[in-house]
């Protein structure tokens, strides 16, 4: 057992997990949950309201189809996913999150966030 | 003759199990005291069919708990130990060792609910240089028995641990087996091998004893009886105790402080505890006999689940059985006793078939047991009445295993009280520390 190569040295004094890389951390503490989690012996807490929604959605998405065909919209229209894209960015305080989104996301082509990248990749 | 519906009350360990909730209502040898480091890394181990981490905090004490953090089921075995709790990598939430949240720190204040929260932890203790685990109701914890070998200080003891991978119970059956050592471990002995004044020699002159049994409140006993000289007899007194423990009569009943538990880690795999004074007279003599060597040699611990105490002979090199030496030197060809031990009883299988067995005179200890064994996980599921061993930890005071030489009409019993009341553990470590 590699345990990931988990150093406990530099677990004590260097970095967080001992652990070394991003993904590889994600990797193990997922790993760790055991082949399928069990999640009867979960504690869910206000930080993983994301998580319980999106396993609502499927958990429902699932069953709609197998007791009577419906898919989701996602599963018959490609357009559903047009647009969606991860990120983070500043706003000021009061702005509503969504609309500051949407705002951004219609500000950039995809030539122009390339670009943004490379810019941002030119002064890290 | 032991059905398969008693073999599965028998060997079958896990929570919600008749024999696992019997098991949970005692504590549990489970680690060395020396495998736990304050600060530094949790160690991953398996009791009665359930993943655990133990770990030492900044004070010292123990905290042995569920390995998974009751956040996400994240490894807590992958946590930091910090100042006074480990720590989930995932995000965050430390647990002291009693399974408080100490922190949940990816929450804002106003959603934080460390006080709801408890990390599934077990009571550990430790006594002697041995750890100690509670999984049962926290409601009902008992103390530690007064079992001699466990009260004898470390410096005198040695505690030695073997992972054998097979049930429990299988492997605990050696040790009250009494027949068996002059077959498997002194096949090919005679009487003249033994030293001269050692009375271990009666046990190949008559290699079919005789057996006497009697209940007791910490388990059963049992007396094997074989003639000496000028009209005496041989005793070999031993003892199994809840929930697993044998006391093996391999020296005089007056210093004989040792005791062997057998813990389940799951159901077919068995932390076998070994502790012995060191001087033991009969590691001495038997260990210069052909294949009496009494060191186990061991792998290297891994982290695994399963990675502590792993033999170096086992099942995948057949043990290292010399079949040239079997031939003609030893009995089994397997080299040290333990090691014989520990190749019968794994050779049985993971869990033994019991209806395929056939039961003679001289397994009529292990009958009892099985008996008792089922009888009390039986009454515990039924009704939660537990054996008086689980709430009194005095039965298991002054309770030694030995042989000695009496004379034929004397009582075996009384013998045996008479030798053990006669020196009695302070009296017997004031000895061994001259």
């Amino acid at each position: 057992m590699s345990d990931y190569m988990i150093d406990r040295e530099k677990q004590r004094t260097v970095s967080y997990t001992g652990i070394n890389g991003i993904a590889l951390q994600d990797h193990t503490i997922t790993e760790s949950l055991g082949r399928i989690a069990d999640r009867t012996f979960e504690h869910l807490a206000a930080s993983d309201m994301m998580i319980n929604r999106v396993r609502r959605l499927l958990v429902k998405a699932a069953s709609d189809h197998a007791e009577t065909g419906t898919a989701p919209k996602s599963a018959t229209d490609p357009q559903v996913y047009a647009g969606l894209r991860g990120g983070q960015f500043v706003a000021d305080e009061i702005a509503d999150g969504r609309e500051a989104l949407r705002d951004n996301l219609a500000k950039i082509s995809l030539e122009s966030a390339h670009a943004l990248a490379q810019a941002a990749e030119q002064t890290a | 003759m032991t059905t398969q519906a008693e073999n599965e009350v028998l060997c079958r360990v896990g929570a919600g199990t008749p024999m696992g909730d019997l098991m949970r209502a005692y504590w549990i040898p489970a680690l060395k005291s020396s495998e736990l480091v304050a600060d530094r890394d949790p160690v991953r181990f398996m009791l009665l069919g359930e993943k655990l981490i133990a770990f030492r905090d900044t004070q010292g004490r123990i905290g042995v708990m569920d390995h998974r953090c009751p956040h996400r089921c994240a490894s807590l075995f992958f946590g930091r130990n910090e100042e006074g709790g480990i720590r989930c990598v995932y995000h965050g939430w430390k647990f002291d060792v009693e399974g408080n949240c100490l922190d949940m720190g990816n929450l804002p204040a106003h959603q934080d609910f460390k006080h709801k929260v408890h990390a599934r932890a077990y009571k550990a203790t430790e006594r002697n240089g041995l750890v100690w685990v509670y999984m049962g109701d926290a409601a009902k914890v008992p103390e530690l028995p007064l079992l001699e070998a466990t009260l004898v200080p470390e410096q005198y003891m040695d505690i030695d641990f073997h992972m054998r991978e097979c049930n429990w119970l299988q492997a605990l059956e050696g040790d009250i087996d009494s027949s068996h050592v002059a077959w498997l471990h002194y096949g090919l002995l005679q009487k003249q091998d033994f030293e001269k004044d050692s009375i271990r020699k009666y046990q190949v002159a008559t290699r079919a004893p005789e057996f006497v049994i009697k209940e007791t409140d910490a388990g059963v006993m049992y007396g094997v009886h074989r003639p000496a000289e000028d009209g005496k007899r041989y005793w070999r007194i031993a003892h199994f105790m809840f929930p697993c423990w044998a006391l093996p009569p391999i020296n005089d009943i007056e210093f004989n402080f040792l005791a062997r538990a057998y813990a389940p880690l799951d159901d077919t795999h068995t932390m076998c505890i070994i502790m012995m004074m060191k001087g033991d007279p009969y590691k001495k003599e038997i260990a210069k006999m052909p294949g009496g060597r009494m060191t186990m040699p061991l792998l290297l611990n891994t982290t695994d689940w399963l990675g502590r105490f792993r033999i170096e002979q086992n099942a995948g090199n057949d043990y290292l059985i010399d079949r040239e030496v079997q031939r003609n030197v030893t009995y089994t060809g397997i080299e040290g006793i333990v090691s014989q031990d520990h190749a019968i009883t794994e050779s049985i299988g993971p869990i033994a078939e019991r209806e395929l067995e056939h039961l003679a005179p001289s397994d009529q200890m292990i009958a009892r047991v099985r008996r008792l064994l089922v009888r009390s996980a039986l009454d515990h599921a039924k009704d939660g009445t537990l054996p008086k061993s689980a709430l009194d930890p005095k039965v298991y005071e002054g309770v030694r295993s030995g042989q000695f030489v009496a004379p034929e009409a004397r009582d075996w019993l009384e013998a045996t009280a008479e030798k053990i009341a006669a020196n009695p553990l302070n009296y017997s470590l004031a000895q061994a520390a001259e």
